[in-house]
């Protein structure tokens, strides 16, 4: 059903996509032609109105030059005529020709007679330039100038240039008419400013031949003063006050008979305003009917070309159409189909190849399905194999996972141990420390003792040395003892000679007494001071003796700890081996716990590899179930197919 | 003790004196000393002056008592050891007494001056009996409760006097 939808589709799209951009093509084309052509009648239009403008200078110029020329030309020869008739009447003998060229002479020179225009006079000028017959500057030589050497060329005839008159500020357009008498070599010269002989133009003239030019049946020609007063010509649609008077101008206006074009230019002589009226009704309507072909002949092809395009592609789909019906059929599996009445385009040929890959997918779908009973017998085996090595997989995962539990139990006692070993290690280190400490200990309690060994020996020669002073002490004590008793005789010696001075004696008796006192008194603080030295004595000998008791107990205690030290020298000796040994076994279990566990992730590798080995296997299973599943089902597919062979059997 | 107090002592010594002479009671001055370990008194008017160190000069011929000579201002002293008088055993003395004795110049040797006492006249005793060993003694002081023998100057001189005519 979708498939006749997109047909019908085809056709219409292809016609779209065919029209439209003819259509486009047209529309641009025609387009174009209407601008070009627009353009091609305003540039028409232009040119009719500048070439009008043109001929309309060249009337008015043509008819003022005409005015001036005539005019100058009768006041240049009739002079001439004058001076021939004073140079023959000279001739004939009348009057002298001195005479005759003086009279002419003044005649031209006469402020009346003379004058041409307003303000200018008649001349007369040799061949050689000089100003022969002058009113303001006679006898000048002037051949210096352009217009004087053209006229020395000329001799006769008319001539116009710029000229500035004494007095004046601006040069101006000066016209000239020149009449050559040979006879006295003088050119008679008729000059003025050209502006002054404008009213000299005959206005009638140029209106009869302003009012016969037509331009497209309606259009006109006008010619208006400075003032703005029409000199020629008739507005006949009153539309000229609607403009501006510039210089050189254009502009498009509605009238009662359409747009018109003004082209306005001030002639530039007289000052003058030459206006063009240009009708561009004609042209629009033209351009208009223009359009309107355009567009009905875009329509008409479009449509046209619609219904050619569709009858073709109807002509051209419809051997298409029974292909489409052929390949349902074979969508539906069946194959026997063919396509007939073939036609000699290249859809006959396309319908030839169609034919061609149905006959060979037959083929194909016959030896497919012998191979896919083949391949569904491998599948099987391939099946039955991955089974197999499942099981066997399943039993080397389990094995290795027992060994695995076993290395991990193994490997946590290895840890064990190797926390065990390192507390050893640490304690022994301790130890080590600790005599270390000790040691250290000892060798200052030795340098102790042998530092109160030494104070000790000193304190006995101190001892010693203060026994010495109280022996002196003694002896000074001995000595004081002596004068006390030799006093003591003395005074018993007064005494007695008192007693024998019997009364006189009396009172020294008393003082003598007293000597004596005093020398025993002496005595016994002696005799103290003995029993004192003697006490210091007997107490620095105890002192003594105890002291080198001391020395004796020092030396026993210096010995035993020399002893100790020696002991601990060995103790600390030891203890560095041990410490050593701990830690080199402790270095030797952490290399055997990292090499347990070296094989621990090994193991645990291996018994993923395994696993993953079974789920592989696993899914090679499915993958085989699922082969066989395809199998299966593509062997339905194929057997789905007629093929031609089956239809014959 | 300094001067004033003795001054103060002899002034009173003077007022003891008066009542003493008021009590019309008299008091004589003796010497102690030592000889050996024994103590014995003399008169002090008998005594001269006591001498210390002096050198004694070994006489021979003489009794054994006699130890020798004392030279004192250029004068010879016959010094005797009454200890060996007593008791045949001389000592080490130190000391010599120089004695007052009419036409003769006596010294004992002692072992040390002990003090110089007043005795009042009722302790003065006189010695009644005659043994050997009493008669060198004039009489006995006492002195602080304790007896003291009065060495008898010119019992001793007799006995040498005999003993040099025996010999």
């Amino acid at each position: 059903m979708k498939r006749k939808k997109s047909s019908v589709g085809l056709i219409t799209s292809l016609s779209i996509w065919t029209t439209l951009p003819v259509i486009l093509v047209l529309l641009i084309m025609g387009g174009t032609t209407l601008w070009v052509l627009g353009n091609r009648v305003n540039m028409l239009v232009e040119d009719n109105a500048a070439h009008t403008m043109r001929m309309m200078e060249r009337i008015v110029k043509t008819e003022v030059d005409g005015a001036v020329k005539n005019y100058l030309r009768a006041a240049a020869e009739k002079n001439r005529d004058l001076m021939s008739f004073f140079y023959q009447e000279a001739q004939k003998g009348e009057i002298s020709e001195d005479a005759a060229y003086e009279r002419i002479r003044e005649i031209l020179l006469d402020p009346e007679y003379g004058q041409v225009g307003s303000t200018s006079y008649l001349a007369g000028v040799t061949t050689e330039g000089i100003l022969e017959i002058h009113p303001v500057s006679p006898g000048v030589d002037a051949s210096d100038f352009e217009f004087m050497q053209k006229a020395m060329e000329m001799k006769n005839g008319y001539l116009e240039y710029e000229w500035k008159n004494v007095g004046e500020e601006e040069a101006r357009l000066k016209a000239g008419y020149l009449s050559y008498f040979e006879p006295w070599d003088i050119m008679v010269w008729a000059s003025s400013y050209k502006s002054e002989f404008y009213s000299l133009i005959d206005q009638r003239s140029l209106d009869d031949q302003v009012s016969t030019i037509r331009i497209d049946e309606t259009g006109y020609v006008v010619i208006r003063n400075s003032e703005g007063k029409i000199i020629a010509g008739d507005d006949t649609l009153k539309i000229l006050n609607k403009v501006p008077a510039d210089r050189a101008a254009h502009a498009v206006v509605d009238s009662k008979i359409g747009q018109v074009r003004i082209d306005t230019k001030i002639q530039e002589e007289t000052g003058w305003q030459v206006s063009v009226v240009s009708p561009l009704s004609p042209y629009n309507r033209l351009l208009w009917m223009l359009r309107i072909i355009i567009g009905l002949s875009i329509v008409v092809s479009a449509v046209l070309l619609h219904f050619v395009i569709r009858y073709l592609l109807n002509r051209t789909l419809a051997p298409l159409k029974s292909m489409r019906g052929l390949a349902e059929r074979v969508s539906q599996g069946d194959l026997t189909g063919r396509i007939h009445n073939l036609s000699e385009d290249e859809i006959g040929e396309v319908g030839v190849i169609f034919n061609h890959i149905l006959t060979e997918f037959s083929g194909v779908l016959g030896n497919n399905k012998s191979v896919i009973q083949v391949l569904s017998e491998s599948i099987q085996n391939l099946s039955t194999s991955a089974q197999e090595i499942a099981s066997t997989s399943n039993e080397q995962a389990a094995a290795v996972k027992e060994i695995l539990s076993t290395m991990e139990d193994a490997d946590q006692v290895s840890k064990d141990n190797m926390e065990k070993i390192e507390e050893v290690a640490k304690i022994a280190n301790n130890t080590k420390e600790n005599v270390e400490q000790g040691f250290e200990l000892i060798k200052t309690s030795l340098s102790k003792m042998e530092e109160i060994r030494t104070t000790n020996s000193e304190t006995i020669v101190g001892i010693k040395t203060l026994g010495e002073r109280i022996t002196s002490i003694w002896e000074i004590v001995n000595i004081i003892n002596s004068i006390a008793d030799q006093t003591k005789i003395i005074a018993f010696n007064a005494e007695l000679e008192a007693a024998a001075a019997g009364d006189a004696g009396k009172n020294f008796q008393i003082v003598a007494g007293e000597i004596r006192r005093l020398a025993d008194s002496t005595v016994n603080s002696t005799n103290e001071i003995k029993g004192k030295i003697n006490e210091i004595q007997h107490a620095s000998d105890k002192l003594i003796v105890a002291s080198e008791e001391g020395t004796r107990r020092i030396t026993e205690g210096w010995d035993i700890s020399t002893n100790i030290r020696g002991i601990f020298e060995e103790v600390l000796n030891s203890s560095e081996i041990s410490a050593h040994s701990a830690d080199e076994i402790s270095r030797s279990t952490k290399m055997q716990v990292s090499s347990f566990e070296q094989i621990f992730t090994t193991l645990k590798q291996i018994s993923e590899s395994i696993d993953s080995f079974v789920e592989s296997t696993n899914y090679t299973n499915q993958v085989s179930d699922h082969l066989t599943e395809i199998t299966e089902s593509f062997g339905k597919e194929i057997d789905g197919y007629t093929v031609e062979e089956e239809k014959e059997e | 003790m300094n001067n004033d107090e003795i001054l103060k002592q002899i002034e009173s010594n003077d007022k003891v004196e008066k009542d003493i002479e008021v009590k019309e009671e008299l008091f004589y001055r003796y010497l102690v000393f030592w000889i050996g370990e024994q103590k014995f008194a003399l008169p002090a008017e008998e005594v001269h002056e006591i001498l210390t160190y002096n050198e004694i000069y070994f006489v021979p011929f003489v009794p054994p008592y006699i130890r020798g000579y004392a030279n004192r201002h250029g004068q010879p002293y016959t010094v005797f050891d009454l200890q060996m008088l007593f008791e045949n055993s001389g000592i080490e003395g130190s000391h010599l007494l120089i004695l007052k004795v009419p036409n003769d110049q006596i010294a004992l040797l002692i072992s040390d001056v002990d003090e110089i006492v007043k005795v009042p006249d009722s302790k003065i005793y006189s010695l009644t009996s005659q043994d050997e060993t009493s008669q060198y003694f004039s009489g006995a002081v006492n002195v602080e409760e304790t007896e003291i023998f009065v060495l008898g100057v010119s019992k001793i001189l007799e006995r040498l006097e005999s003993d040099i005519e025996r010999s």
